[in-house]
């Protein structure tokens, strides 16, 4: 008992305590704050790398005429493992962009710039039951068939898309513009009419909703080889008419892709081009070019990836979101644990401090060690009250830096706002990081986990003194003086 | 004390079989690059129930002598046995367990430990004897007989008081409360009255008397007040690292009584 009330009354009578108290607080507060972040950060990151990936993917490896039909892949599919749950066929075929540039609007050069993008042929039905697609329509004007526009242009058998929220802003589209007849080009951030950044989920909303209706241009091409054989490029003009808006979460994929209805994208793939004058096109006919499978709980993917590859592995690659993805998902997962390696040194630090303290400690405690010697105290009841005393550092460190942690993480947003007002600087500037908000996910077992760690440097920090204190002898100790 | 063998065995004693019993204990410091001598060949016994005082000159080796019959430190070479139990057969933990509960220690210089106060400081020996658990059974019994040797050396009012609050008397006689917690059969005095004015010395010295009268309490006086050793049961004269024969035992006593 001695031990911890000695220990306690040394930790209550000295200041220099507080120090290394401070120290261990600072350092657990600061890894709790980074590992929150960095978990959020990943979660996050997660889902908008994921975008509008499905669980597992599969892509034929063959051609046409050795890959089965859809149909029969489904039920082939379900049959192979019960935990795949729905099934959907895409397709996919570059397609050109085609816009002026401010700089082309004014000075009226007559040209066009070609952005590069994948046209991505899905069967709506089926997508919504596959991809998160579905929750991450922003407008249009029937959610079940989100490729409706109008009668009239159904009835013309219009070519319609949805285009990505970054492709909006990027392009910074305007409506369609009723007075010339002319779809309004401009290329930089898309302002209110008041001049104000979009940056608010909903203006962007709002402004999704007016484009619906607007055309764009695409331009579909293929590369084929002229009569004398050299290299050529067929290209043809598709007015498209904009049947809604979504935001996937990845931003750059969805900057370079327009989702249509999987049919007219076979249709760029089959019909487009006069060959008569060229040879007959190499690309192949098939009537999926990926096939998106998803799964009733995203945990079994691995599972259900090994046994389909040893189903099918020979017509189809199989992958998992994350296979397709992985080496974003390792570069954040690293780029947590350099982190987190780095802000360890804060708790090395707060070691190093208990270390100083307590050696301090011991050498104006002598006499006292002789004293607690004498009075019958063993050499490990020596050692427990300097061992005792750094413990407590380390576990009252570790619980105010919990507090602060806790608060921190809390308030991110507000201490946020704090750090940019007195800065002048956007630590966490929302046009890179496409997060209006920190994010951060607060995990007991990695809370924990430091907290135990900074405790067992405290311990480790406090053995040496000890160690030293306790081998003093009690009658050389008393005659310190 | 009716075991026939022991009885045989200590006979340097012929009445009784001494509690502690020191023999040819020598002792060398190193000092200064060469030898010194402290203790040449003592032999030494301490009877139940007497005042044993070891009076010599400052720096003739008292202080170590008690220090090493207290068991605080060891002899170079000879044997110190406590009813018969040889020190150097007991390991640390054995000798510190004894040291706590049958060992009170008074110093010249209080030894009291700062942060503590008064009643804490008696409380120590017993917070040391108790493993946690059974100290939180026995803290109400051991705070209340602190708190009575408190009273016995007069201090209750100043039982919150830090050591740095209190007059060098206050202080001895608080760690003369503390060498009394654990009722100890020896209590080992290191110059108790050396650092106190006359009136204060005389007080230290009645409780003390008194401890012995009342309770029969064992003790071990090392002084260098001839009054005091005067007073003792037993003196023995400690000269030059050795216990002088010429003034041997119960000479002072005798003439005392006469």
């Amino acid at each position: 008992m001695y031990r911890l009330f000695l220990a306690l009354r040394y930790l209550r009578s000295r200041l220099v305590n507080l120090i290394s108290i401070g120290g261990v607080m600072a350092g657990v507060a600061v890894l709790i704050i980074v590992v929150c972040i960095m978990d959020g950060f990943q979660a996050r990151v997660r889902k908008h790398v994921r975008g509008s990936l499905s669980h597992i993917i599969l892509s034929p490896t063959s051609g046409p005429d050795r890959t089965p039909s859809f149909a029969d892949l489904e039920a082939d599919l379900k049959r192979r493992d019960p935990h795949v749950v729905a099934v959907a066929p895409q397709i996919r075929y570059p397609v050109f962009y085609e816009y002026k540039t401010q700089r082309q609007v004014a000075i009226d050069s007559g040209g066009f710039t070609w952005w590069q993008m994948e046209a991505v042929g899905i069967d709506w039905a089926a997508e919504a039951k596959v991809t998160e697609l579905k929750n991450g329509i922003l407008a249009c004007r029937d959610p079940d068939r989100p490729f409706f526009v109008t009668r009239e242009a159904e009835a013309r058998n219009k070519t319609t898309v949805l285009v990505s929220r970054t492709f909006i802003e990027k392009f910074a589209l305007t409506p369609y513009d009723a007075e010339t007849g002319e779809p309004v080009y401009m290329y930089g951030a898309m302002r209110t009419q008041e001049g104000a950044r979009l940056d608010n989920d909903e203006l962007v909303r709002a402004r999704a909703k007016t484009l619906i209706g607007s055309e764009i241009s695409l331009i579909v091409g293929q590369a084929s080889t002229d009569d004398a054989g050299n290299p050529a490029f067929n290209a043809s003009n598709i007015n498209a008419i904009i049947s809604g808006v979504y935001d996937s979460g990845d931003a750059m994929e969805d900057l370079k892709t327009v989702y249509l209805e999987i049919g007219r994208v076979r249709g760029m793939l089959a019909d487009r081009f006069d060959h008569t004058k060229t040879p007959p096109m190499v690309l192949p006919k098939h009537e999926y070019l990926q096939v998106n499978v998803r799964l009733d709980d995203f945990e079994h993917a691995d599972h259900v990836r090994d046994r389909l590859l040893a189903g099918i592995g020979d017509t189809f690659i199989v992958e998992t979101w994350e296979d397709q993805k992985a080496d974003f998902l390792q570069a954040v997962e690293q780029e947590k644990v350099m982190l987190v390696i780095v802000l360890s040194f804060i708790v090395m630090l707060g070691g190093f401090l208990i270390l100083a303290t307590l050696t301090l400690t011991v050498v104006e405690k002598t006499r006292d060690i002789g004293i607690v010697g004498a009075l019958g105290s063993s050499r490990t009841g020596v050692l427990s009250i300097f061992l005792f005393n750094g413990l407590m550092i380390g576990v009252f460190g570790s619980i105010l830096g919990l507090g602060l942690g806790y608060w921190f993480t809390e308030n991110v947003d507000a201490v946020h706002a704090f750090i940019k007002d007195v800065t002048g600087r956007d630590v966490f500037p929302p046009n890179i990081y496409h997060f209006r908000t920190i994010p951060t996910v607060w995990h007991w077992p990695s809370v924990f986990t430091i907290m135990g760690g900074s405790v067992l440097v405290a311990f480790f920090a406090g053995l040496l003194p000890a160690t030293r204190a306790a081998r003093l002898d009690p009658i050389k100790a008393l005659r310190y003086e | 004390m009716s075991d026939p063998v022991t009885v045989v065995e200590s006979h340097a004693t012929p009445q009784a079989q001494p509690m502690l019993e020191g023999r040819g204990l020598t002792k060398t410091y190193r000092v200064g690059g060469h030898d010194l001598e402290v203790l040449r060949g003592v032999d030494i016994r301490v009877d139940e129930g007497e005042i044993l005082a070891i009076l010599g000159k400052s720096g003739c080796g008292k202080s170590t002598l008690l220090h090493v019959l207290g068991w605080l430190d060891q002899a170079d070479t000879g044997q110190i046995l406590f009813e018969g139990r040889d020190r150097s057969t007991l390991g640390a933990a054995e000798r510190a367990h004894l040291r706590n509960e049958v060992m009170g220690f008074v110093f010249q210089f209080y030894h009291l430990l700062p942060e503590l106060s008064a009643l804490e400081n008696v409380l120590m020996p017993a917070m040391i004897k108790h493993s946690p658990l059974a100290w939180f059974k026995a803290r109400r019994a051991e705070r209340e007989r602190a708190r009575e040797l408190l009273d016995i050396v007069g201090l209750t009012s100043r039982a919150g008081h830090k050591p740095r609050q209190l007059s060098g008397g206050e202080r001895q006689r608080v760690a003369i409360a503390r060498a009394l917690q654990n009722k100890p059969r020896f209590l080992f005095c290191d110059e108790p009255t050396g650092n106190l004015d006359g009136q204060t010395a005389e007080d230290v010295r009645n409780l003390l008397w008194g401890l012995n009268e009342e309770h029969g309490q064992t003790m071990v006086i090392v002084t260098h007040d001839a009054k005091l050793a005067a007073e003792a049961h037993r003196v023995v004269h400690l000269h030059e690292g050795r216990i002088d024969k010429g003034h041997d035992v119960d000479l002072v006593r005798e003439v005392e009584l006469d």
